[in-house]
């Protein structure tokens, strides 16, 4: 599976994952079997490449979902506790913003 | 003591502004593309002449509209296809965006590192324009303008007043205090009163100088208080990744109410963030140029 | 430069401002008079439930802010394409579809569709084609496109604003209009459905009567496929219904019981205590009758409580329907018939629950007949065999028919006659015909309806019958007046019901002792055996919210003293303690509310039956 851009489609291609638009609306499923109509579509809605099942996988397992030992997110979080010590870290907002610096820290491998 | 002297007081916010009025001030063409673009009877031909004899403003501006940000299917290869694309009114947020970064130069590095200022302004008006976007409001370009203008007075700050600042900027990282309340307690005001401030001597209009001047008091917004929050939101979000540097060491505290008139999900924020940062590098080298 | 020429450049330099001014004034005030006319827009798009209606209020509106030669709306189909829903001149449609397509292939239109501004593309012959996305924060509803003549240079921007406030109005009447005809379309369905039925209904039981349904019986089968379905979905929302109020009257049962028992057994008690010829005496004999009908009203409710099952016994139908029909029609200006058969079989049932049905049918007979006339009550036996009508399945059943000549019924209303709380009548409950419905399905048989407008209804039984059983003969109560003697407890969780009823058995000549609950109970009666002061009956209420039952405690009574007489009290008429004491180790029952005398008597028969 990999990504082929909306350019170099043709019909009778499968879907390998759902084609949303850039506000995350479901504009055609996994497994739609793409015919000029859908195509039309993707051009429609601007859809600039999607993922094709059996395609070559050029970027496998770079998007794929990171973890991140127990001990090493409460290091990270002790770490960044000065940053937000005048945050109300009780507030949804900013307890995602603590969440998505702790996994940027993680990615970047700087621990 | 009765005197009839008119300059303001030594380190009052007009003190500051009459200080560096001279330093910086907006390139011509800004004023000459206002002019036309409210004009009732120009035309695109208008706005592409007066953009045009800027060759290195219509470099940026059309780099800018093929750049990531924009995402455009085609290519925009023309200031005229970009006014008729964009839009008129964008294009001059856009071109106020490009041609800021270059107004403020010879500010002492030793204070200010104008790298990591830029880059924290940048993603501002990257971010703050993805969260205009989310909500489907019209001219996302001039939220982009404010985030990156919304530091400003600090610069003004660093030419003006450059030892009071560093005494500020010392005092904020080594007891981990929020720089915004040592600029109000030590001066009186803060740098988005001095930003604001400037931008309007500049005559920019209150669409883009009052977010500047409330983006720490979004609800002190009288006319703008969406945009205001937006660039509130937008800086909070940025200090919390550690994008960039702007003298301050912690998060500012984030207004509730104006998280709320936002109206945006806290889990949105993930997939609001993540284009947010891929086009980072692009937009400064297009919006700084070669500087350092 | 001269002087002079630089007073003409002056000049005209001067003369260029004020038309310049001049022209901004007039574009102005050409926009104000359309944002004054927006809050007729408002109202306009309010106003109208149909989506057309507001396309065409859209399109009127941004026509008197352009000059657009052709515009047109694209709506957002299921399958996100966009198709063309409105148009003007509706001559332009095809020129329009061309540009559309033009701008879906060079990226603009997907631009647009991310912009929620003004999108300006240059189109042949000097033209220009303006795209506005119409959007709402969650929702994209479709593609506004717009031509303009070459002459007209679109950039101004408080006009481009005025439009995209208008848009934005629109896409939210939009979306607002298309959950509006969703809902519309859903009401429709339901409709139809109750039409299909009814037809259903009517069609079966007109084949019936014809004695057709042989030569029907292939068409039928073909019918009761597709309406099964939609026959289960309609059982199960009225299954749904009478749920709900069932846990709302079981609810409310317990106290409501409790209250009536007191003032009932109070009334009564008052009353044994006054001479007949008091004056007082006929007051209090008037307040009993209201109770008992309170109690009536509470039974009913809670005939549709969860695990309602009727107490069923074997009986006669036949002196239950002449009963009926005497008993409700009596003192009305309607007559009634009854033609049963001699032979009518017998049923199990509940004959409580089966009189409330009659009486509830020929209540709503008298009523649909307010200046009199004749109500028909025909039985019979029928043997169904597996492919009835009546969806039963094959047996021997009794039918039970109910005939009026009054007003009859509507057609709308045939499918609703039977949902709790429905009523056409100005002093009905509604829940007369619900609890028929109930009533029977709870005996395994159907209730039918047929009506013709002016003419009259009829309700048509049909209960499962017991062919060639016939109930035991049940020996003539004596009524003299009972008085007994001994020891009795009683156990119930509400102090006022203990007080009266302890007065009440103390006044009949026994020696009373209660308690709360049926731990306390419990440990009373094993003192008093050890004390060789046993107690001759113990009442023990059924629930007790927090603390020993009736259950339980006849349990633990029943291992100290196999042979003790005990007597289960309880609200829950219908519930299978009740229904099967003798199952559960008890002696007798009382139902809440009870009188006096009801009490002394089911006392007494007890002790006497076992001395």
């Amino acid at each position: 599976m990999g990504k082929i851009l909306t350019d170099n489609l043709a019909s009778g291609m499968i879907l390998g994952a759902d084609v949303r638009d850039r506000s995350g609306r479901l504009l055609l499923g996994t497994g739609t079997i793409l015919s000029d109509r859908h195509l039309y579509i993707l051009r429609t809605w601007g859809v600039i490449e999607v993922e094709i099942a059996g395609a070559d996988d050029c970027c496998k397992g770079l998007n794929s979902a990171i973890t991140i030992e127990p001990a090493l997110w409460a290091a990270i979080e002790k770490e960044i506790a000065p940053l937000f010590r005048h945050a109300d870290i009780t507030h949804p907002a900013i307890k995602e913003l603590m969440r998505l610096r702790i996994l940027r820290e993680a990615a970047h491998g700087n621990h | 003591m009765a005197t009839t002297d008119t300059t303001p007081r030594e380190n009052s916010l007009e003190w500051l502004i009459n200080k560096t009025e001279s330093v910086y001030t907006l390139p011509l063409f800004y004023d000459r593309l206002t002019e036309v673009i409210n004009h009732p009877r120009s035309s695109i031909e208008d706005i592409t002449d007066v953009i045009s004899k800027d060759q290195g403003l219509t470099a940026r501006l059309l780099k800018l509209a093929n750049s990531p940000l924009f995402g455009y299917f085609s290519k925009i290869d023309s200031i005229g296809k970009a006014a008729t694309i964009i839009g008129t009114q964008q294009l001059q947020a856009m071109a106020l965006a490009v041609s800021v970064t270059e107004v403020f130069t010879g500010i002492p590095e030793n204070l200010v590192n104008m790298k990591t200022f830029w880059q924290h302004s940048i993603a501002c008006g990257i971010t703050a324009r993805a969260l205009a976007i989310y909500r489907r409001e019209a001219n996302v370009e001039r939220v982009f303008a404010a985030g990156i203008l919304h530091d400003v007075g600090r610069l003004v700050m660093c030419t003006a007043i450059p030892d009071i600042f560093r005494e500020l900027l010392v005092a904020g990282r080594e007891e981990k205090a929020l720089l915004v309340s040592l600029e109000e307690e030590r001066l009186g005001f803060s740098h988005a009163d001095v930003g604001g401030r400037l931008l309007e001597k500049w005559c920019i209009p209150a669409s883009i100088a009052e977010p500047v001047a409330c983006h720490h008091s979004p609800n002190g917004a009288r006319k703008f208080p969406l945009e205001a929050a937006f660039i509130h939101l937008a800086d909070i979000i940025c200090k919390s990744l550690g994008l960039g540097f702007n003298g301050e060491w912690v998060v500012p505290p984030l207004d509730p109410s104006a998280w709320e008139r936002l109206d945006i999900p806290a889990d949105a924020l993930a997939e609001i963030i993540k284009h947010v940062e891929p086009q980072l590098s692009e937009t400064t080298a297009i919006l700084r140029g070669s500087a350092p | 430069m001269n002087p002079v020429s630089r007073k003409m450049e002056h000049a005209a330099f001067l003369e260029e401002r004020v038309s310049y001014l001049e022209q901004a004034n007039r574009n102005y005030v050409a926009l104000l008079d359309v944002l004054a006319s927006t809050s007729e827009f408002q109202a306009d798009l309010n106003r109208e439930k149909s989506i057309e209606g507001i396309y065409r209020a859209t399109l009127a509106q941004l026509g008197r802010l352009f000059p657009f030669r052709e515009m047109g709306l694209l709506v957002n189909s299921a399958d996100n394409s966009f198709t063309l829903a409105e148009c003007e001149p509706p001559s332009c449609r095809d020129n329009l579809l061309e540009g559309v397509d033009k701008a879906i292939m060079d990226g603009t239109f997907a631009w647009a569709l991310n912009r929620s501004q003004a999108i300006t593309v240059p189109a042949p012959e000097g033209d220009c084609i303006l795209l506005h996305v119409i959007a709402t924060q969650n929702r994209i509803s479709g593609m506004f496109i717009g031509r303009l003549c070459g002459a007209e240079k679109i950039i101004d921007a408080p006009a481009l604003n005025a439009l995209s406030n208008i848009l934005h109005s629109s896409a939210y009447a939009m979306e607002s209009g298309i959950l509006y005809s969703m809902l519309r379309e859903h009401l429709q369905t339901l409709e139809e459905k109750v039409q299909e039925r009814t037809a259903e209904l009517q069609s079966a039981r007109d084949m019936a009567e014809a004695g057709a349904l042989e030569l029907k019986i292939s068409n039928e089968q073909l019918c009761r496929e597709i309406s099964e379905r939609k026959r289960a979905e309609d059982e199960l929302i009225k299954a749904q219904k009478l749920e709900s109020l069932g846990v709302f009257a079981g609810g409310i049962a317990h106290d409501f019981n409790n209250i009536l028992t007191s003032i009932l057994a109070n009334l009564s008690f008052a009353r044994m205590q006054l001479s007949p010829s008091h004056t007082i005496s006929k007051r209090l004999e008037e307040c009993e009758k209201a109770t008992v009908r309170a109690s009536e009203l509470t039974r009913q409710l809670l005939t549709f409580a969860r695990g309602g099952e009727p107490v069923k016994k074997l009986i006669d139908p036949a002196p239950l329907v002449r009963e009926a029909a005497s008993f409700v029609l009596r003192g009305s200006t309607v007559r009634s018939i009854v033609d049963l058969p001699a032979d009518l079989w017998c049923l199990e049932a509940d004959a409580g629950q089966l009189s409330q049905s009659l009486h509830n049918l020929l209540i709503n007979a008298a009523q649909a007949m307010p200046d009199g006339g004749e109500v028909t009550v025909r039985g019979g036996n029928k043997s169904l065999d597996a492919d009835n009508t009546h969806r039963l399945p094959a047996g021997d059943y009794i039918r039970i028919t109910v005939e009026d000549h009054g007003c009859g019924i509507p057609r709308e209303n045939l499918a609703r006659i039977f949902d709790p709380y429905f009523t056409t009548k100005s002093q009905g409950s509604g829940l007369g015909l619900a609890s028929v419905y109930s009533i029977v399905k709870r005996h395994g048989g159907t209730v039918g309806i047929s009506s013709t407008l002016g003419v009259g209804s009829s309700f048509d039984i049909h209960l499962p019958a017991s062919p060639g059983k016939r109930p035991e003969g049940v020996a003539v109560k004596v009524t003299a007046e009972l008085h007994g003697g001994g020891r009795i407890l009683i156990m119930d969780d509400e102090d006022f019901i203990r007080a009266i009823a302890t007065e009440i058995l103390q006044y009949k000549g026994y020696e009373v002792a209660s308690c709360a609950d049926g731990r306390e109970a419990v440990d009373l009666y094993r003192s008093a055996r050890q004390g060789n002061v046993p107690y001759a009956a113990v009442i023990l209420d059924l629930t007790i919210p927090g603390g020993m039952g009736g259950k339980e405690a006849a349990v633990l009574i029943l291992e100290l003293d196999p042979e003790a007489v005990l007597i289960v009290s309880s609200g829950y008429s219908n519930d299978p303690v009740i229904a099967n004491y003798q199952n559960f180790g008890f002696s007798g029952s009382i139902s809440k509310p009870f009188d006096a005398d009801t009490l002394a008597r089911e006392l007494e028969r007890l002790i006497a039956g076992k001395r």
